[in-house]
């Protein structure tokens, strides 16, 4: 056969094999050296600390274990499939996206002036960022929700990473997301006095940055839990239509008297909404007890989805 | 503990087989265990081989439920009735074994013997529920062909996503697409969305991806019956390269004559259990007596 290339086809005798073993018990999954016959005996368990450095070298560069590909390469494939996926064999394809929220700004705009007859000139911008934020927030949580039972076979019969997949479904719903942010561009002069040049833009992708951590924290919980119990993607969408009007993406938490307020603050996504909204429009960086606000409840989100996540992966294979 | 640290800060550090193995006498006494079993069919292990893949007592279990165990239905009736447990079904019961490097070990038994569970284990696309397995090195589980395949995808695209599941480097995938793409005989056809595909030009996709990978481990259950004869001839002699450049097999199949010449171990298991685990000639006469 011409095409026949032995060394490509395995890896040479003289690669060694690697010397971490992966240990799988009913209760754990390890990294160690092959010193014990039983898994309580390893003395040399990899540490948390250990843990996280092979992930990071791995980030790029293929396991330090051997086992695939490096888990970024395999992130960025799954975004663009994602991605493309979305879009093959429209038309208009990505246009849609960019007209849903320009739609929206339109009509709520209109309604906001003309109807309760607001005197904010700028309420069309205000807007804007919110509802595409927004767009972002919902479509990649319901979506997210559902990856791991439409991914089911990819997820029983291959070995790459599974949390992945929502964390994909995240990104590639962030890449919507700044292509629809592009649009606030084409509206600085209509309304010049909307933005506000200053150093607090420079937060703008530090934001995003933690909102894209919040969400593939949800995205963790709710795609495992989905798995297990379906209702799971009917609750996401009742939650998140709570959440709507929880969150001022319509209005200004200004405007809200007090007790109701904290009930509208303590919603991580406020914070990041009205954060963002203020650093573009007024230039106003977040105090200490804003920052606060916004990063705590994403740590906790995040961390207590990378748990769920795990504990759930073990019963999610079983009953996918 | 400093051990396992230099161990994880040089993981790629070349070493030669003869050091690995004397820097690492576990290896050397678990060979040794297995040959102390010999008397259990156990096969002797010759201490100076690697290990790649080790199970101690593994079995796992399924429960069985007429729904999820979850439902709020389920859970009442467990509070509220007292039920006994549910019924658990045993597709493996205490399965023991090593793998050294390079061996080609076939894994025959009926239906529901509990062989594609056994490859599932060992792909860690199940976990035990009692037991303990290890695996290192790059593991190629094809359990089914063309997993991630999706039908608006182009054949390229599919060739990408799933070698990136199968664990290739894009690198890896761009220096061997024209090979794979000349394998499964679809020069003309690869930019086509895989809806139009046939299902034999999609299952020889999938197997051609599957071979080019170069793990270290590769798991094979029951693909080889994709294509017509010529390209099951091809499918056979390509896998017979892969176990020429030293790569570890694990094979399932029914065809005992692909078995006893592709292999030089087998494992019988009957009814979730390791019945024989030997040379290939001995056993497989008596598996085809007692099947038939």
């Amino acid at each position: 056969m011409p095409d026949t290339l032995p060394h490509q086809l395995a890896r040479q005798h003289s690669v060694p094999l690697p010397s971490l073993w992966v240990h799988r018990t009913p209760r754990s999954t390890f990294y160690a050296r092959l010193d014990a016959d039983s898994p309580t005996d390893y003395s040399h368990r990899e540490t948390l600390i250990e843990t996280l450095r092979r992930g990071l070298r791995s980030a790029l560069s293929g396991a330090a274990d051997g086992q695939g590909a490096g888990w970024f390469h395999v992130l960025a494939v799954l975004v663009r499939t994602d991605f493309r996926a979305r879009y093959r064999g429209q038309a208009l394809g990505i246009v849609w996206s960019v007209l849903y929220p320009l739609v929206m700004m339109s009509i709520m705009s209109f309604i906001f002036t003309h109807v309760f007859q607001s005197t904010d000139r700028n309420f069309p911008i205000f807007l804007l960022i919110g509802l595409i934020c927004w767009q972002w927030i919902t479509n990649s949580t319901t979506a997210a929700t559902s990856v791991i039972v439409s991914h089911a076979d990819i997820i029983k019969r291959t070995i790459f990473p599974r949390h992945l997949l929502p964390m994909a479904i995240v990104f590639s719903y962030g890449i919507n997301f700044c292509i629809e942010a592009m649009t606030l561009l084409l509206f600085i002069p209509i309304f010049p006095h909307a933005f506000t040049l200053s150093p607090a833009l420079l937060l703008v992708p530090v934001f995003l940055f933690v909102l894209a951590l919040l969400l593939t924290g949800i995205a963790l919980i709710t795609s495992g839990l989905n798995v297990i119990y379906r209702d799971v993607a009917y609750l996401v969408n009742t939650g998140l239509l709570i959440l709507y009007w929880l969150t001022p993406v319509l209005y200004n938490d200004d405007r809200i008297p007090y007790p109701y307020r904290l009930v509208i603050q303590a919603n991580p996504f406020s914070g990041l909404i009205v954060a963002l909204r203020r650093a573009i429009m007024e230039g106003h960086v977040p105090s200490h007890l804003g920052w606060a606000g916004i990063l705590l409840p994403t740590l906790v989100i995040f961390v207590v989805g990378w748990l769920v996540f795990r504990s759930y992966e073990r019963m999610v294979l079983d009953y996918v | 503990m400093s051990e396992a640290a230099d161990a994880c800060a040089t993981p790629g550090e070349p070493t030669s087989d003869l050091a690995e193995h004397v820097a690492d006498p576990a290896a050397a006494s678990a060979a040794l265990d297995s040959l102390a079993q010999g008397s259990s069919g156990t096969p002797a292990l010759r201490p100076d081989r690697e290990l790649i893949v080790r199970f101690r007592g593994v079995g796992k279990a399924f429960r069985l439920y007429d729904q999820k165990p979850f439902l709020l239905r389920n859970l009442l009736r467990r509070i509220v009735g007292g039920r006994s447990k549910p019924k658990e079904f045993w597709p493996l019961r205490d399965i023991t074994f090593d793998i050294a490097r390079r061996e080609t070990v076939g894994v025959i038994g009926q239906n529901g013997s509990g062989k594609s569970t056994l490859l599932r284990l060992m792909a860690g696309a199940a976990y035990p529920t009692t037991g303990h397995i290890a695996v290192r090195g790059r593991v190629a589980p094809l359990l089914a062909l063309g997993a991630g395949f999706q039908p608006d995808m182009s054949g390229r695209e599919c060739v990408q996503v799933n070698g990136t599941a199968l664990g290739l480097s894009p690198e890896e995938i761009e220096s061997r697409m024209d090979a794979i793409v000349s394998f499964a005989e679809l020069a003309g056809f690869i930019d086509a969305p895989v809806r139009y595909y046939s299902s034999g030009m999609l299952a020889r996709l999938g197997f051609a991806v599957a071979v080019h990978t170069s793990p270290d481990l590769l798991l094979i259950d029951e693909v080889l019956a994709v294509g017509d004869h010529s390209f099951q001839q091809k499918c056979i002699a390509r896998i017979h390269e892969i176990q020429q450049a030293g790569t570890t097999i694990l094979f399932v199949s029914h065809d005992a004559h692909a078995v006893q010449t592709l292999c030089n171990r087998v494992l019988w298991l009957r009814d979730g259990s390791l019945h024989r685990d030997g040379p290939p000639g001995p056993i497989i006469q008596e598996y085809l007596q007692a099947t038939h």
